[in-house]
């Protein structure tokens, strides 16, 4: 006990202390503050709010809407991180060499990472216009007709992970790049001497070194496949049918539009359970095999 | 045999004339030292005979074939770099066997030769450690390992050395030549040191803006050196040039044709009081460095140092005489200073 309380360690929680402030304020304070409200009845009017225990997470279980959130959640993380992590990759590779206009192309792979995902689901939706769009007009010159792209539950959910994939991809590259500028041109020509090919270097020694970076990435992958849910309020609404629906999304509605606070509380909680538990699993078990500098 | 011919090679880059024709051997199972100033085209050179560089014009050949165009890994030789370039995810005994694993040589094969590199190099300890758990010596050791591993006669290293401290490096140097000569490799090591080249090279190519100033064994460049800047690069400290008429001598009759520079190692210069026969000078500053002494020495514009083994009554400011023997004076032309000599 001497120790925490040692003058020493007095000025360092003193030091901590405004971080910690902060911290608590804007993200411990409300965590706990969701979970309460998850597990109290919304006040109202006359109506004090009183416990009622488990009763929204009853409601989870049964509500069907939840279970189509998820499924659909899970497939858009699916669909949209390994791609955008291997085509970020890819792109890093390409634009880490040297040739006329590099600078060009890393800025086209780079610019849809800067346009705000409202902008870019007004472009995508011009894409996606049936008939008219972009995407049917290029079918119909071709003699196909399109599908309604966005309009029909078959194909909302592909197309707007193409879409996620579009807007991420050349962010993730700009982390890739970076961590292939630190790694030595020294390693690929000893490789070379070796006589090792471009892919055995790659698979061999690349790949592995890149493996933090790759953690990294996909940690913020998997976060941003829960959090990105701005261009459903341009594109979809998470229609049809909710065939397009996202978790955050389905949060926002319960809140906002059916007012059923506590219940969105509730579908935060398991938000941050989700999330929480993807960090730990991640930190912890790739961790290990990961080579850190 | 493994002998290495390069005929008047040139690089360029748009602007920069790295190596300008330049050509030289490299007999079999000798060490061979490229030395110059930074920035001279040592590395440069390397790097075309390693085949990470391609060649402007000219031709590198080894053991009388034509390899300038040839892929790297098929030229017969291996490389250790300046930092290294050990993998740093992979253990001591993975980066030692990454040549071999790559060539697909068998199971056994790779357990020989790594067992008999690790012990030839004293690193049997280290095995299973990363790069990050090494300390500079022994990382070194590890990329030498790796050069005896892959079983190649020639080897070339650019600057191995410099990331050493001195003791390290005096050690690492006997190491690297040993091994050179149990082996027979046939080495061709680069370095901006001259100590390295004088105490481990068969052959030293002076290199001064990407031309061979002069070749040779490391007696011929520094009992005979061709240039100013030959003289002035071999030997610590430099050889001492001066105009033999502000000191007020008169020198050897073979000044006459032309050569009116005089150049005097440091060490055969003699300092004495009045008893000794020679021209006057003033002690402008003693560096005691245990086993010898260096006297700086002015008269007028004319600047000596002498060195000096033992200990030195000499006083700053106190007026001295020096001597040298007459077959220890060098003679350079006047045209040949340039700014900077
Ligand atoms: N990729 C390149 N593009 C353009 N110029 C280059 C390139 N590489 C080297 N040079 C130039 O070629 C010249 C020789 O370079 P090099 O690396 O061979 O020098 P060095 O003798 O190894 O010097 P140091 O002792 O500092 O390593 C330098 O003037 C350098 O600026
Ligand atoms: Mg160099």
């Amino acid at each position: 006990m001497h120790q925490i309380f040692s003058r020493q360690s007095i000025y360092g929680w003193l030091l901590l202390l405004p971080a910690a402030i902060l911290l608590f304020a804007f993200t411990y304070y409300p965590m706990a503050g969701t979970f309460f409200d998850s597990i109290f009845n919304e006040g109202s009017g006359s109506l004090s709010s009183r416990y009622n225990g488990p009763l929204n997470y009853q409601m989870l279980m049964i509500d069907p809407v939840f279970k189509t959130v998820l499924i659909n959640n899970a497939i858009f993380a699916l669909g949209t991180i390994p791609v955008s992590i291997g085509l970020a990759l890819m792109m890093a590779l390409i634009v880490d060499q040297h040739f006329l206009g590099r600078s060009l192309v890393r800025m086209a792979f780079f610019t849809p990472t800067v346009l705000p995902m409202i902008a870019v689901a007004n472009i995508w939706l011009f894409f996606y216009t049936p008939d008219i769009g972009l995407i049917d007009s290029l079918l119909a010159f071709f003699g196909i007709e399109g599908p309604n792209w966005l309009g029909d539950p078959d194909t909302v959910l592909s197309a707007i992970i193409v879409m996620a994939i579009w807007k991420e991809a050349g962010f993730f590259m700009i982390f890739y790049l970076a961590a292939l500028q630190t790694i030595s041109p020294e390693l690929k020509e000893a490789a070379k001497l070796e006589g090792a090919g471009k892919l055995y270097y790659f698979r061999r020694v690349l790949f592995p070194l890149l493996m933090p970076t790759t953690l990294f990435i996909s940690i913020n992958a998997v976060i941003n496949s829960f959090k990105l849910v701005d261009h459903l309020f341009i594109l979809t609404k998470g229609g049809p049918d909710n065939a397009s629906n996202l978790l955050l999304y389905h949060i926002y509605e319960t809140a906002f539009s059916y007012f059923d606070q506590g219940y969105a509380a509730a579908l935060t909680v398991v938000l941050l359970l989700i999330l929480a538990s993807f960090a730990i699993v991640q930190f912890f078990f790739f961790d290990r095999r990961i080579h850190y500098r | 045999m493994s002998e290495i011919v390069i005929k008047n090679i040139v690089k360029e880059w748009p602007g920069v004339r790295a190596v300008d024709n330049v050509s030289f051997k490299v007999e079999e199972s000798t060490f061979t030292i490229l030395l110059g100033p930074s920035g001279c085209g040592k590395s440069t050179i390397l790097r075309m005979i390693a085949g990470l560089e391609s060649v402007t014009s000219g031709s590198i050949h080894i053991n009388g074939e034509d390899i300038t165009k040839t892929d790297p890994s098929n030229r017969g030789i291996s490389m250790v770099f300046q930092s290294y370039a050990l993998f740093p995810h992979l253990n001591v005994k993975e980066n030692i066997l990454f040549g071999l694993k790559v060539r697909k040589a068998p199971r056994k094969l790779q357990r020989i030769r790594l067992q008999e590199a690790v012990e030839m190099v004293g690193l049997s300890e280290y095995l299973e450690r990363k790069p990050a758990q090494l300390s500079g010596g022994q990382r070194q050791r590890v990329a030498l390992a790796r050069t005896i591993v892959s079983g190649q006669s020639i080897c070339l290293m650019d600057e191995p050395l410099s990331n050493l401290d001195a003791k390290l490096r005096a050690e690492m140097r006997d190491e690297i030549k040993s091994l050179q000569q149990q082996l027979g490799l046939t080495v061709l090591f680069v370095t901006h040191d001259q100590t390295e080249a004088m105490t481990m090279a068969d052959q030293i190519i002076l290199l001064k803006d990407g031309r061979i100033e002069q070749s040779g064994t490391p007696y011929d460049l520094y009992s005979s050196p061709s240039s100013i800047f030959a003289a002035r690069f071999i030997g610590s400290p430099p050889m001492n040039i001066i105009s033999p008429g502000d000191l007020g001598v008169v020198t050897k009759s073979n000044a006459g044709n032309g050569k009116v520079l005089l150049g005097l190692r440091p060490e055969v210069i003699a300092v004495g009081d009045n008893t000794i026969k020679g021209p006057e000078m003033e002690v402008a500053g003693l560096d005691y460095l245990g086993s010898e002494t260096l006297v700086h020495l002015v008269r007028g514009e004319s600047r000596l140092i002498a060195k000096l083994s033992g200990e030195c009554e000499l006083k700053e400011n106190e007026t001295v005489k020096i001597h040298w023997p007459a077959s220890a004076e060098h003679y350079f032309n006047h045209n040949e200073i340039r700014p900077g000599q």
